[in-house]
Parts: structure tokens; sequence; C-alpha cells
């Protein structure tokens, strides 16, 4: 016969689990997300310093090549010194332009974080949605929790035994539902990305 | 006659940039979308290299390498990670698979550029 007492246990085995999981993907998320911001900020911090560097670079190289036709005699560089600066804004144009192609694959670092932030979300709301529709299969009626429409009485009355009873199956049904999602929750815990920032990652060679 | 190299990466944009610093570089680069397509393509052709991401769908890098390394004329063909996995515990399971390097994500383009050269001249 179910009582009071021996609802205790699994009520507090549902909501404990519904906190654990809860919290578990909650945190996860808000983890990724700021993760993602902080890439984000380094990745157009970044960005805007390459970029400005690549137009500081074509604004040199213009000025440097402008030089003879504003000397026309006096002044003018000579060829190899010519030569010789115009190499060096060329290969400080490439820096700028590398900086920036590493900067750019930010896309694919926050596009795997939002993936998995997604993940956490579905399972979140797949846990909700089948714990809800657990619960749906239960009825209330006449202010006390019924299954299959039987009715509740008077507090120790075969009524209101079946409610306990009821409670009792629907607390181990919810249970198992939480069971289930917690094992299927590894699927999405795994970490690929734990960059935090967007300088360029480490080479080894076997 | 240009080095040949696969580039298999899910994300549009990493490819687009690994591609264009090697082609800069001299070198033939095919694209691959995940690891299935890549292993298509490798039995459609021999490359010199092959350049593989891990996470992608349909299949893995680890799966795209152990695959590679059973047909016997990539037995040799060196091949390098390119992926935002920096575990030791990866970098071990990569080497088991027959993987010849790892290089982390965000890449560099020169230094990329520089490893292919290393390994594949």
């Amino acid at each position: 016969m179910t009582t009071p007492r021996t609802l205790v246990a699994p009520l507090h085995a549902l909501l404990t689990g519904l906190s654990v999981q809860g919290e578990r993907h909650l945190g996860e998320v808000q983890a990724d997300l700021r993760q993602t911001t902080d890439l984000l900020g380094a990745a157009i911090d970044k960005l805007g310093k390459s970029f400005a560097g690549i137009h500081e670079t074509m604004l040199a190289q213009q000025a440097l090549l402008m030089t003879p036709f504003d000397a026309r005699g006096d002044g003018v560089l000579p060829q190899d010194v010519l030569w010789e600066r115009l190499t060096q804004l060329q290969a400080q144009g490439h820096l700028h332009a590398n900086a920036a192609m590493t900067a750019l694959q930010f896309e694919d670092m926050t596009g795997q974080l939002i993936g998995r932030i997604a993940g956490h979300v579905e399972s979140l709301q797949a846990l909700l949605g089948a714990l809800g529709g657990s619960t749906a299969k239960m009825t209330m009626q006449d202010g006390a929790v019924s299954e299959s429409g039987s009715a509740a009485g008077a507090p120790g009355s075969d009524t209101d035994t079946d409610a306990g009873d009821a409670i009792a199956t629907l607390l181990a049904s919810l249970n198992r539902v939480l069971q289930d999602q917690d094992a299927a929750a590894p699927t999405v815990a795994r970490k690929t990305v734990a960059q935090t920032h967007m300088d360029s990652g480490d080479i080894e060679l076997f | 006659m240009a080095k040949t190299i696969l580039a298999v990466d899910d994300s549009g944009s990493l490819r687009q940039m690994v591609v264009f610093s090697l082609r800069a570089a001299g070198y033939q680069v095919t694209e691959a979308v995940d690891g299935q397509d890549g292993l298509d393509k490798a039995r459609l052709q021999g490359f010199d290299l092959v350049l593989t991401d891990q996470n992608m769908p349909r299949m893995d890098g680890l799966s795209l390498i152990r695959a590679l390394r059973a047909i016997g004329s990539y037995q040799q063909v060196p091949i390098l990670m390119l992926t935002t996995e920096s575990s030791d515990e990866m970098k071990a399971k990569g080497r088991a698979a027959g993987a010849n390097g790892w290089l982390v994500k965000p890449f560099d383009p020169q230094r990329l550029i520089e490893v292919v050269k290393k390994v594949i001249g």
C-alpha cells in the first residue's frame, strides 16, 4: 500500500535528478556562451587590428610609389632603396593578412560551440517534454490525482489509496524518464573546442 | 609538377582559408566536405598529403585516417590533422590511427605552409 512516507524517496529522486540534469545542461550552455563571447571578442579585436594594419601598409606603399613623381628629380629614392622598402611593406602586409586569416577561423570554433549549445538546449527540451508527456497521462479529478479516470475519495478510503498508488506509478515513470535522459546526455557532453583566444594553435609532428 | 593535397573539413570557411593559403604556395588542392567525401576522393585519385579535420558529420578524421591506412597506396602518404581538438588523449588516438602530425586550430597560414613544405617539400 502506498503511503505519503513511501512517496518521499521517489519524489526526492525526481526533484534531485531534475535539478542535477537541468543545472548540468544550463551550466554547459552558460560556459559555451561565455567561450563563444570570448572568441568573438578576440576575433573582432584581431580582425580590426589586421585590417587597420593592411590599410596602413597600403597607404605607405602608395606614398612610397608616389615619391618619384612628386620629387621630379631631386630627392628621388634610388631604385634599390625603393625596392627594399616595398619588399618590407609587402612582408608587413602579408603578416597582417595572415593574422586576419587566423582570426577569421572564429566561425569554425564558434560554430562548434553553438552546435553544442543547441544540443544541450534540445536535450533539456526533450527532458522537459518527456516529463510533461508522462505527467499528461495523469488527470486531476476532485482535487486528487488519479490514473485512467479513477476518482479520489476521503482520506484512508480505497480511492485515496488508489490515488497514492497512481502518484507512486507516476513518480516511478518520471524517474525512468530522467534516467533515460541522463544516459543519453554524454552524446552532447564531449567538448571539442577548448580555445578562448584566437592565437594560432600548437603544431606537433609525430 | 605541383604536389597535390586533399583538404578535408566540414567548415566551408575553414576549407576556403586552407585552400587559399596552400594554392598561394603553389600546391594543387582538392576539397572534401567530410571524412566520407574525403575517402571517396582519395579512392579516385592519389594525393601527396591529406590534411583533415577531426569532428565532421558522416565520418570523422580518425576514421578517415584508419580507412586510408587500410588502402595500400595510402600507407605511406603523410596525413596531418588540423582540428580544434588539443588534448593529449586525442593526439595519442590520432598517432595510433596513423596521423603524422597534429595542428591545432586556428592555424597561421605561414606556419601551415612551413609544415606542409617540411612534410612533402
